[in-house]
């Protein structure tokens, strides 16, 4: 269950922290060549290392 | 040798076309100045060549590589928008060390207008000190090319001044 919820946290906290308050810092990254759709993906992937790691505990 | 090749921009919103068939092109190290009235799409033209914005049509090439998206210009185009880009609760310096490559790190953390502001964070800056930080991190990244959106906003003249020197040289 508490791994399920860092699942959501994860892309929660990415949405409210830089998609609705700080959609500017995203050039920081984009600078560096990383898309959007990357540092979505790589939130959802660390969400789910988490859940992983979690449900092996 | 490296050119940036810009060709068949066009841009339109809710039917009003904003940018027409824009064909603009700059050699390496070449400065190239785009002047027009709020709302004319200058910051949009920008947008597009960059890739964060998606237009109708386009076409960038730098060299021979042909860029499509973000991931395409990394190391050959960067962009510095109008407002503040750099995130917060992380301190300057580590922010110069994650975006510069190990040979341009020191030129910017020896700068006179950087060194007493390497320990700070973004939010406790000012505008002015932003503003010159970011241009130094984008002037000396590993870019072909750079597209300044409005560089002297929120400026002192003496800074404005000393960024024109900057980019000149």
């Amino acid at each position: 269950m508490i791994g399920l919820s860092f699942l959501l946290i994860a892309p929660f906290a990415q949405y409210s922290f830089y998609e609705i308050k700080n959609k500017n810092q995203y050039y920081y990254y984009y600078n560096l060549g990383i898309s959007n759709v990357m540092l979505w993906t790589s939130t959802f992937v660390i969400g789910l290392i988490n859940l992983l790691i979690l449900m092996m505990i | 040798m490296s050119k940036l090749h810009i060709d068949s921009v066009t841009k339109s919103y809710n039917n009003k076309i904003i940018l027409s068939d824009i064909f603009v092109s700059c050699e390496k190290g070449g400065i190239k100045g785009l002047i027009g009235r709020n709302g004319s799409g200058k910051s949009t033209l920008l947008k597009i060549v960059f890739g964060t914005e998606k237009p109708e049509s386009k076409f960038i090439r730098i060299g021979n590589k042909v860029i499509k998206n973000i991931s395409d210009g990394r190391n050959l185009i960067n962009y510095l928008p109008q407002n503040n880009f750099l995130p917060n609760n992380i301190s300057i310096k580590s922010l110069i060390n994650l975006f510069l490559e190990k040979e341009n790190r020191k030129i910017v953390l020896e700068n006179e207008n950087v060194k007493p502001l390497l320990n700070k964070k973004n939010q406790d800056l000012s505008g002015g000190e932003r503003r010159i930080i970011e241009i130094l991190l984008i002037i000396h990244s590993n870019a072909k090319f750079i597209l300044l959106d409005e560089p002297f906003n929120g400026v002192s003249p003496v800074v404005k001044d000393y960024i024109i020197e900057y980019i000149k040289k």
